[in-house]
Protein backbone atom coordinates (compact mmCIF):
# COMPACT_ATOMS: atom_id res chain seq x y z
CA UNK A 1 0.00 0.00 0.00
CA UNK A 2 1.26 3.87 -0.28
CA UNK A 3 1.62 5.49 2.56
CA UNK A 4 -1.26 7.82 1.78
CA UNK A 5 -3.50 4.69 1.64
CA UNK A 6 -2.39 3.25 4.84
CA UNK A 7 -3.18 6.63 6.65
CA UNK A 8 -6.48 7.42 4.92
CA UNK A 9 -7.62 3.69 6.43
CA UNK A 10 -6.09 4.42 9.79
CA UNK A 11 -8.10 7.92 9.77
CA UNK A 12 -11.26 5.63 8.64
CA UNK A 13 -10.75 3.10 11.50
CA UNK A 14 -10.16 6.53 14.12
CA UNK A 15 -13.86 7.59 12.87
CA UNK A 16 -14.83 3.69 13.82
CA UNK A 17 -17.79 5.25 16.12
CA UNK A 18 -19.21 7.25 13.21
CA UNK A 19 -18.85 5.03 10.43
CA UNK A 20 -18.10 1.17 11.59
CA UNK A 21 -18.88 0.05 8.34
CA UNK A 22 -15.69 1.85 6.54
CA UNK A 23 -13.78 1.32 9.36
CA UNK A 24 -14.20 -2.44 9.25
CA UNK A 25 -13.36 -2.48 5.77
CA UNK A 26 -10.19 -0.36 5.88
CA UNK A 27 -9.34 -2.58 8.78
CA UNK A 28 -10.08 -5.75 6.07
CA UNK A 29 -8.01 -4.57 3.57
CA UNK A 30 -4.66 -3.39 6.01
CA UNK A 31 -5.19 -6.98 7.07
CA UNK A 32 -4.73 -8.88 3.53
CA UNK A 33 -2.11 -6.16 2.96
CA UNK A 34 0.48 -6.91 5.72
CA UNK A 35 -1.29 -10.17 7.23
CA UNK A 36 1.19 -12.32 5.56
CA UNK A 37 4.03 -10.28 6.50
CA UNK A 38 3.14 -10.09 10.42
CA UNK A 39 2.14 -14.22 10.36
CA UNK A 40 5.88 -14.49 8.64
CA UNK A 41 7.63 -12.19 11.09
CA UNK A 42 5.83 -14.27 13.79
CA UNK A 43 6.37 -17.55 12.60
CA UNK A 44 10.13 -16.66 11.87
CA UNK A 45 11.03 -15.81 15.32
CA UNK A 46 8.65 -18.44 17.10
CA UNK A 47 10.69 -20.82 14.79
CA UNK A 48 14.07 -18.98 15.99
CA UNK A 49 13.00 -19.34 19.89
CA UNK A 50 12.29 -23.42 19.63
CA UNK A 51 7.99 -22.62 19.45
CA UNK A 52 6.48 -24.03 16.45
CA UNK A 53 2.65 -23.79 17.90
CA UNK A 54 0.07 -21.89 15.41
CA UNK A 55 -2.56 -21.26 18.80
CA UNK A 56 0.92 -19.13 19.56
CA UNK A 57 1.15 -17.72 16.18
CA UNK A 58 -2.31 -17.14 15.79
CA UNK A 59 -2.78 -15.19 19.47
CA UNK A 60 -0.02 -13.05 18.29
CA UNK A 61 -0.86 -11.89 14.91
CA UNK A 62 -4.98 -11.57 16.67
CA UNK A 63 -3.79 -9.37 19.33
CA UNK A 64 -1.44 -7.22 17.04
CA UNK A 65 -4.07 -6.16 14.60
CA UNK A 66 -6.46 -5.68 17.73
CA UNK A 67 -4.38 -3.10 18.99
CA UNK A 68 -4.05 -1.82 15.14
CA UNK A 69 -8.57 -1.37 15.60
CA UNK A 70 -8.31 -0.17 19.13
CA UNK A 71 -5.34 2.60 18.46
CA UNK A 72 -4.46 3.12 14.64
CA UNK A 73 -3.72 6.65 15.44
CA UNK A 74 -0.93 5.79 17.60
CA UNK A 75 1.34 4.69 14.67
CA UNK A 76 2.47 7.84 11.88
CA UNK A 77 4.86 7.59 9.06
CA UNK A 78 8.25 10.00 9.42
CA UNK A 79 7.99 12.54 7.23
CA UNK A 80 11.05 11.48 5.27
CA UNK A 81 9.04 8.05 4.59
CA UNK A 82 8.70 7.24 0.92
CA UNK A 83 7.38 3.99 1.59
CA UNK A 84 5.10 1.62 3.85
CA UNK A 85 8.44 0.12 5.61
CA UNK A 86 7.87 2.21 9.00
CA UNK A 87 4.52 0.80 8.69
CA UNK A 88 5.59 -2.90 8.63
CA UNK A 89 7.90 -2.13 11.26
CA UNK A 90 5.82 -0.43 13.86
CA UNK A 91 3.65 -3.61 13.47
CA UNK A 92 6.28 -5.95 13.99
CA UNK A 93 7.19 -3.60 17.54
CA UNK A 94 4.00 -4.43 18.38
CA UNK A 95 3.55 -8.15 17.82
CA UNK A 96 6.99 -8.43 19.43
CA UNK A 97 5.62 -6.63 22.97
CA UNK A 98 3.05 -8.54 22.28
CA UNK A 99 4.50 -11.90 22.47
CA UNK A 100 6.97 -10.67 25.26
CA UNK A 101 3.83 -9.72 27.37
CA UNK A 102 1.96 -12.78 26.62
CA UNK A 103 4.50 -15.35 27.20
CA UNK A 104 5.29 -13.70 30.79
CA UNK A 105 1.72 -13.72 31.78
CA UNK A 106 1.42 -17.13 30.61
CA UNK A 107 4.49 -18.51 32.96
CA UNK A 108 3.99 -16.18 35.54
CA UNK A 109 3.66 -17.45 38.99
CA UNK A 110 4.54 -21.02 37.87
CA UNK A 111 8.39 -21.37 39.43
CA UNK A 112 9.86 -20.10 42.06
CA UNK A 113 12.66 -18.05 41.35
CA UNK A 114 15.82 -17.07 42.76
CA UNK A 115 16.65 -13.34 42.68
CA UNK A 116 19.55 -12.63 40.20
CA UNK A 117 20.91 -9.04 40.83
CA UNK A 118 24.15 -8.92 38.43
CA UNK A 119 24.68 -10.34 35.62
CA UNK A 120 28.18 -11.54 34.15
CA UNK A 121 29.66 -9.11 31.73
CA UNK A 122 31.05 -10.92 28.87
CA UNK A 123 34.67 -11.57 29.33
CA UNK A 124 36.11 -11.70 25.99
CA UNK A 125 37.71 -8.99 24.49
CA UNK A 126 35.86 -6.58 22.77
CA UNK A 127 35.38 -6.93 18.98
CA UNK A 128 35.89 -5.23 16.32
CA UNK A 129 33.00 -3.00 14.83
CA UNK A 130 34.86 -4.18 11.10
CA UNK A 131 33.90 -8.05 12.00
CA UNK A 132 30.32 -7.26 12.36
CA UNK A 133 30.12 -5.32 9.49
CA UNK A 134 31.50 -8.33 7.40
CA UNK A 135 29.57 -10.94 8.48
CA UNK A 136 26.97 -12.06 6.09
CA UNK A 137 23.63 -14.42 6.85
CA UNK A 138 25.78 -17.37 6.06
CA UNK A 139 28.40 -16.78 8.03
CA UNK A 140 26.07 -15.80 10.73
CA UNK A 141 23.66 -19.34 10.40
CA UNK A 142 26.57 -21.41 10.65
CA UNK A 143 27.36 -19.85 13.71
CA UNK A 144 24.60 -20.52 15.41
CA UNK A 145 24.72 -24.21 13.79
CA UNK A 146 27.60 -24.59 16.08
CA UNK A 147 25.23 -24.58 18.57
CA UNK A 148 22.54 -27.00 20.22
CA UNK A 149 19.21 -26.66 18.85
CA UNK A 150 18.34 -25.91 22.97
CA UNK A 151 21.07 -23.08 23.70
CA UNK A 152 20.25 -22.01 20.37
CA UNK A 153 16.52 -21.29 21.13
CA UNK A 154 17.41 -19.94 24.21
CA UNK A 155 20.42 -17.45 23.49
CA UNK A 156 17.47 -16.01 20.57
CA UNK A 157 15.01 -16.11 23.35
CA UNK A 158 17.05 -14.21 26.05
CA UNK A 159 17.86 -11.82 23.14
CA UNK A 160 14.06 -10.97 22.13
CA UNK A 161 14.31 -9.40 25.76
CA UNK A 162 17.72 -7.97 25.37
CA UNK A 163 17.79 -4.36 26.69
CA UNK A 164 21.25 -2.80 26.69
CA UNK A 165 22.44 -2.15 30.26
CA UNK A 166 19.65 -3.80 31.87
CA UNK A 167 19.53 -7.37 33.57
CA UNK A 168 17.64 -10.30 32.07
CA UNK A 169 14.05 -9.92 33.60
CA UNK A 170 13.64 -12.52 35.96
CA UNK A 171 10.37 -13.65 33.71
CA UNK A 172 12.46 -13.99 31.17
CA UNK A 173 14.41 -16.66 32.69
CA UNK A 174 11.44 -18.09 34.74
CA UNK A 175 10.23 -18.33 31.65
CA UNK A 176 13.10 -20.76 29.65
CA UNK A 177 13.49 -22.48 32.96
CA UNK A 178 9.77 -23.31 32.65
CA UNK A 179 10.84 -23.88 28.88
CA UNK A 180 13.98 -26.15 29.21
CA UNK A 181 13.46 -27.53 32.76
CA UNK A 182 16.77 -25.91 34.36
CA UNK A 183 18.00 -23.40 36.58
CA UNK A 184 18.66 -19.59 36.13
CA UNK A 185 22.23 -20.50 37.02
CA UNK A 186 22.58 -22.89 33.56
CA UNK A 187 20.36 -20.60 31.48
CA UNK A 188 23.47 -17.75 31.68
CA UNK A 189 26.34 -20.51 31.74
CA UNK A 190 24.24 -21.56 28.24
CA UNK A 191 24.17 -17.73 26.71
CA UNK A 192 28.20 -17.55 27.54
CA UNK A 193 29.34 -20.62 26.20
CA UNK A 194 27.27 -20.00 23.08
CA UNK A 195 28.11 -16.24 22.66
CA UNK A 196 31.65 -17.21 23.50
CA UNK A 197 31.27 -19.69 20.38
CA UNK A 198 29.69 -17.05 17.87
CA UNK A 199 32.21 -14.01 18.78
CA UNK A 200 35.11 -16.68 18.07
CA UNK A 201 33.71 -18.16 14.79
CA UNK A 202 32.99 -14.40 13.63
CA UNK A 203 36.51 -13.84 14.94
CA UNK A 204 37.61 -16.82 12.50
CA UNK A 205 35.69 -16.03 9.25
CA UNK A 206 34.61 -12.74 8.62
CA UNK A 207 38.27 -10.36 8.56
CA UNK A 208 38.38 -8.70 5.74
CA UNK A 209 41.22 -10.40 3.76
CA UNK A 210 44.09 -7.94 2.30
CA UNK A 211 43.39 -7.75 -1.60
CA UNK A 212 46.55 -9.67 -2.69
CA UNK A 213 44.54 -13.39 -1.01
CA UNK A 214 41.84 -12.58 -2.67
CA UNK A 215 40.96 -15.15 -5.66
CA UNK B 1 29.62 -0.71 22.55
CA UNK B 2 29.18 -4.72 24.27
CA UNK B 3 29.84 -7.47 22.23
CA UNK B 4 26.73 -8.49 23.07
CA UNK B 5 24.71 -5.79 22.16
CA UNK B 6 26.49 -6.14 18.40
CA UNK B 7 25.79 -9.37 18.18
CA UNK B 8 21.77 -9.00 19.29
CA UNK B 9 22.09 -5.75 16.45
CA UNK B 10 23.71 -7.94 13.86
CA UNK B 11 20.75 -10.68 14.37
CA UNK B 12 18.26 -8.04 14.42
CA UNK B 13 19.53 -6.14 11.54
CA UNK B 14 19.47 -10.07 9.40
CA UNK B 15 16.01 -10.69 10.12
CA UNK B 16 16.80 -13.12 13.24
CA UNK B 17 14.63 -11.09 15.56
CA UNK B 18 11.54 -8.76 15.16
CA UNK B 19 12.31 -5.97 12.52
CA UNK B 20 12.05 -2.69 13.95
CA UNK B 21 13.68 -0.28 11.56
CA UNK B 22 12.84 0.30 7.69
CA UNK B 23 16.16 -1.17 7.40
CA UNK B 24 15.72 -4.11 9.17
CA UNK B 25 12.14 -4.71 7.53
CA UNK B 26 13.69 -4.46 4.03
CA UNK B 27 16.95 -7.12 4.98
CA UNK B 28 13.97 -8.85 6.70
CA UNK B 29 12.01 -9.42 3.61
CA UNK B 30 15.45 -9.94 1.47
CA UNK B 31 16.43 -13.03 3.15
CA UNK B 32 12.86 -14.64 4.61
CA UNK B 33 10.39 -15.55 2.21
CA UNK B 34 6.83 -13.86 3.13
CA UNK B 35 4.67 -17.17 3.30
CA UNK B 36 1.97 -17.79 1.05
CA UNK B 37 0.39 -19.60 4.01
CA UNK B 38 -2.93 -17.19 4.72
CA UNK B 39 -3.15 -15.72 8.08
CA UNK B 40 -5.52 -18.00 10.24
CA UNK B 41 -8.89 -15.01 10.26
CA UNK B 42 -7.99 -14.89 6.20
CA UNK B 43 -11.23 -15.44 5.27
CA UNK B 44 -13.39 -13.23 7.76
CA UNK B 45 -10.90 -10.82 9.02
CA UNK B 46 -13.53 -9.10 11.28
CA UNK B 47 -13.67 -12.00 13.41
CA UNK B 48 -10.28 -10.14 15.33
CA UNK B 49 -12.68 -6.98 16.25
CA UNK B 50 -15.05 -9.62 18.02
CA UNK B 51 -13.12 -12.01 19.48
CA UNK B 52 -10.98 -8.90 21.13
CA UNK B 53 -7.47 -9.55 22.77
CA UNK B 54 -6.67 -12.93 23.37
CA UNK B 55 -4.31 -15.36 25.85
CA UNK B 56 -2.17 -17.96 25.36
CA UNK B 57 -3.51 -20.86 26.93
CA UNK B 58 -1.21 -23.09 26.10
CA UNK B 59 2.77 -22.71 24.24
CA UNK B 60 4.12 -26.32 22.51
CA UNK B 61 7.79 -26.06 22.40
CA UNK B 62 10.53 -27.90 20.79
CA UNK B 63 12.54 -29.90 23.22
CA UNK B 64 12.51 -33.38 22.76
CA UNK B 65 15.65 -35.40 22.65
CA UNK B 66 14.22 -37.70 19.78
CA UNK B 67 13.89 -34.80 17.60
CA UNK B 68 17.34 -33.52 17.77
CA UNK B 69 18.40 -37.16 17.43
CA UNK B 70 16.47 -37.69 14.21
CA UNK B 71 17.78 -34.52 12.91
CA UNK B 72 21.50 -35.33 13.42
CA UNK B 73 21.14 -38.86 11.87
CA UNK B 74 19.71 -37.37 8.89
CA UNK B 75 22.51 -34.08 8.54
CA UNK B 76 24.77 -37.19 9.31
CA UNK B 77 23.26 -39.67 6.73
CA UNK B 78 21.19 -38.29 3.99
CA UNK B 79 23.61 -35.36 3.31
CA UNK B 80 26.76 -36.62 3.51
CA UNK B 81 27.46 -34.62 6.67
CA UNK B 82 26.77 -31.51 4.97
CA UNK B 83 24.24 -29.36 6.17
CA UNK B 84 20.69 -29.80 5.90
CA UNK B 85 18.38 -27.16 5.14
CA UNK B 86 16.54 -25.37 7.64
CA UNK B 87 13.36 -25.49 5.84
CA UNK B 88 13.18 -29.39 6.12
CA UNK B 89 14.03 -29.01 9.71
CA UNK B 90 11.52 -26.60 10.40
CA UNK B 91 8.72 -28.99 8.38
CA UNK B 92 9.84 -32.01 10.52
CA UNK B 93 9.37 -29.87 13.62
CA UNK B 94 6.08 -29.09 12.55
CA UNK B 95 5.03 -32.56 11.58
CA UNK B 96 6.59 -33.74 15.30
CA UNK B 97 4.58 -30.75 16.83
CA UNK B 98 1.14 -32.01 14.94
CA UNK B 99 1.86 -35.69 15.62
CA UNK B 100 1.83 -34.84 19.40
CA UNK B 101 -1.24 -33.23 19.47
Amino acid sequence: MTIEEVENILLAISDKDNDEKSAVAGFTALYHSYGRFLNSVVSRVLKDIGIYDEHVLNTVVNNTFFKLYQKPLIFSFRKEATDDKGFKAWLSIVAKNDLKASLAEYYRGTLSLEIVNDEPVIESDELKEEIFVNVNLKVLDKALQLLSERDKYILLTLYLYYEEGKNTPSDVLKILCNMYDTTPVNIRKIRERAEKKIEEYFSKNSHLKPLKHVK
Amino acid sequence: MSNRKKIVDLFQSKGLLFPESEMEVEEFELFNLIDNERPADWDAPEEIIKRGLQKLQQIKSVSGDSLSDEIEALRMVARKGSDLPQHIIDKMRAKHNKDDK
